[in-house]
């Protein structure tokens, strides 16, 4: 995990550690923090894929003002991973292209 | 349709001070910030501040944060000011005065703020170079909140490009943070920050290469490395390009106004170079073209977090009179004393290029 | 522009300016626990060196922007405002401290790991060059607020030039880490610490760091260690022996030795 565990000014006060999965792969992060936050500490980098020119996209702004870490969330697309809150069990997939609509009731 | 007498938008720096100034005048205030935790980028900070006792030099922006936290305690609890936190401004509308908001990305609500304060601070400028979108160049706001409210290395080795005090500052937590600078890049011929927050990494071995810039970043998913170039004073290449190995270029070179809403509430706008981009008109008391909307902090024009906290309290404080909150004598006491801080605190070389910018964009008062 | 310039543009002091003066020589050779050094040479908003001195020697501000002025008669080497500046412009420095040679320095320090007391660290000069080895003799917190004081022991000859240290690990300067010689895996701070000890033929720095003695036999690295040789001895490259060059020029099978040769 590319955690900070020890730094000279900061303590880190973390949420609960709870697992979380993505692409199918079981991960573990801390309740509260951004999704996008959690996958880098666990070495993702890669978030999407363009839909246009099929180029990788991660990480870049962090206040949910970029779209660059758009992702597929518990089914739903185009989720700002890096302004919304991992919380146990989540389901977060790369997303390819534009992403589809859930269907109604899912 | 919600109503409230004052609504902030934007928790930073500017936005905390503008709710607590106004409620400590007695009017009621609505705070609305988008990102999970209050306090924008004051949260991030781990140096400590220039400035006067009065904007808590010497203590940690981190530690600023927390003083201004406990002030908004007491006005929570007294209701006179509602938070509400993960919540984003998505538009200002003309016709009946509304603002929309989303509370994270589902539900849509509506509120009728009698006056607003506009604190949406700013975003992070991008520079063309190929490759620039690649995962492993960030803005150096995200590595600050990956690092500092979060607690993740953002990588091991990193190119930082900008030496401006928020790219100075940021190298110095990097290193704080066991991460390696390889380097760090300016474009002109002398850093834009502090001299002192450039000494502070200089004298731990970080090479600042004046006269730098970045022409492509390396690698086919992710970064692994960047080509950099010297220049001349006309940006031309000097020289054969460089390459460097590195894990992640960090982007700090500057900010721009957010103020979208500003101009959907037809405020008059003016592009000011030295203030970063497109800001509002405004009085000295913040107040813009629009008579119900003041403005603060980065949003008004790209400057420091000391100044943007009392420019945060001139426009709270305003706010709060408008409302025939505070009586004459005090709104004259305080604003005079919030004038003398932001002169002092723009007195200095690097607050030239502030004040230049203000004389652009301030009147003395709107026509009556 | 001028280098100097350039190197202050950089962020690097290359001679006093206003707010970046030394102590008068009479007075801080006698002063004892020290006197304080201020590099703050940029006009800004900013006086906590004032506001944190107990004693009064940082006077005060007529302009928050104004740079700092000193009382050298009323420091007391306290370090209150070492610990206390935001732009860590601060240090103090111990001229009567230990024996002849020595002196203190007082550094602020954030980074970890934090040095333990008797710990040999690295000195850096203010463009992070290792110049010396330095002991620390003491770790304090003054205002409890995790910037920690760092005291020093330095050769007494160092004090204008070290400015801050580095636990562990020594540090080199970047060139320095560079690998010269690929084959044996020798980095060129290691060719240059053993030239300056007088090995400055490619035989001798042969024997003593295998350089040349890997398979490709010095094929990269001979130039350029005998370039160093040349910059750093001032003799002309064209003047310096090549060095014994001995079979084989290319790697050869110990088998195909064995069983070749003159039939």
């Amino acid at each position: 995990m590319n955690l900070i565990e020890k730094h000279p000014i900061l303590e880190f006060q973390r949420g609960r550690k709870v697992q979380f999965f993505f692409d199918g792969q079981e991960m573990e992060g801390f309740e509260g923090e951004p999704i996008a936050a959690a996958l880098h500490a666990n070495g993702v980098r890669i978030y999407r894929v363009t839909p246009e020119m099929k180029r990788p996209r991660g990480f870049f702004c962090a206040i949910g003002k970029c779209s660059s870490c758009f992702m597929v969330v518990d089914g739903v697309p185009n989720v700002r991973t890096c302004v919304t809150a991992l919380t146990e069990g989540m389901r977060v997939e790369t997303q390819t292209g534009k992403g589809l609509v859930p269907p109604v009731g899912a | 349709m919600r109503e409230t007498e004052i609504l902030v938008i934007g928790g930073g720096p500017a936005g905390l001070s503008a709710a607590l100034e106004a409620a400590s005048l007695g009017a009621e205030v609505t705070l609305l910030d988008s990102d999970l935790k209050l306090g924008g980028q004051l949260i991030k900070q781990t140096h400590k501040f220039f400035g006067s006792k009065e904007e808590h030099a010497g203590t940690r922006g981190l530690l600023i944060a927390d003083l201004l936290f406990r002030e908004l305690e007491d006005y929570k609890s007294q209701g006179k000011i509602k938070v509400l936190s993960n919540c984003t401004a998505t538009g200002y509308y003309k016709e009946d005065g509304v603002v929309s908001y989303v509370v994270g990305e589902d539900e849509y609500v509506r509120i009728r703020p009698r006056k607003i304060v506009m604190a949406t601070g700013a975003q992070e400028r991008l520079i063309p170079f190929h490759n620039n979108d690649l995962p492993g160049v960030y803005g150096a706001g995200a590595i600050q909140t990956l690092m500092n409210v979060y607690g993740v290395t953002p990588g091991q080795r990193v190119l930082m490009v900008g030496a401006g005090n928020i790219g100075l500052i940021v190298s110095y937590q990097l290193m704080q943070a066991g991460v390696e600078i390889v380097a760090i890049l300016e474009a002109l011929s002398k850093i834009g920050g502090y001299w002192v927050h450039a000494a502070k990494v200089r004298r731990m071995g970080v090479p600042i290469l004046l006269n730098h810039t970045i022409k492509e970043a390396l690698g086919t998913d992710v970064v692994t490395g960047a080509v950099i170039q010297e220049v001349d004073s006309k940006f031309q290449p000097v020289g054969d390009p460089q390459r460097v190995d590195c894990d992640v270029i960090c982007l700090a070179v500057g900010l721009t106004p957010t103020c979208e809403m500003l101009w959907q509430a037809g405020c008059e706008m003016k592009f000011v170079p030295q203030l970063c981009g497109y800001v509002a008109k405004r009085d000295s008391l913040m107040r813009t073209s629009h008579p119900d909307i003041w403005v603060a902090g980065d949003a008004a024009g790209i400057e420091e977090a000391s100044s943007a906290m009392v420019e945060g309290r001139v426009a709270g404080l305003a706010a709060a009179a408008a409302l025939n909150y505070g009586t004459p004598e005090v709104l004259k006491e305080r604003s005079t004393m919030y004038h003398k801080r932001l002169s002092d605190l723009r007195a200095g070389e690097v607050g030239e290029k502030i004040r230049e910018g203000l004389c652009q964009v301030c009147c003395e008062c709107w026509g009556a | 522009m001028t280098d100097k310039e350039k190197f202050f543009n950089s962020g690097v002091l290359t001679e006093e300016r206003p707010g970046a003066v030394l102590p008068p020589q009479d007075l801080w050779e006698s002063k004892k626990n020290g006197l304080v050094i201020i590099e703050c040479p940029q006009r800004i908003p900013c006086n906590p060196c004032h506001t944190s001195c107990p004693t009064g020697a940082v006077l005060p501000f007529d302009d928050i922007n104004d740079t700092p002025r000193i009382d050298y008669s009323k420091c007391t080497g306290c370090a209150m405002c070492v610990a206390k500046c935001p732009g860590l412009a601060c240090l103090v420095v111990d001229l009567t401290y230990g024996g002849p040679d020595e002196a203190l320095m007082k550094l602020p320090y954030e980074i970890l790991p934090v040095p333990e007391k008797g710990e040999d660290v690295a000195c850096m000069n203010r463009t992070g060059q290792e110049i010396c080895r330095g002991k620390v003799v003491n770790v304090t917190e003054p205002w409890k607020d995790r910037t920690l004081v760092v005291h020093v022991v330095v050769p007494r000859d160092k004090v204008q030039d070290v400015r801050t240290i580095k636990v562990g690990r020594v540090a080199k300067k970047k060139e320095d880490d560079m690998v010269i010689c690929r084959c044996e895996e020798v980095t060129l701070g290691e060719i240059r610490e053993w030239i300056h000890k007088g090995y400055d033929t490619f035989d001798e720095l042969k024997r003593v760091l295998r350089v040349g003695m890997g398979p490709c036999q010095g094929r990269g690295c001979r130039e350029i260690i005998l370039r160093e040789v040349s910059k750093i001895t001032g003799t002309p490259y064209a003047l310096i022996p090549q060095g014994t060059i001995r079979p084989p020029v290319k790697p050869v099978k110990l088998g195909a030795l064995a069983k070749g040769g003159d039939k």
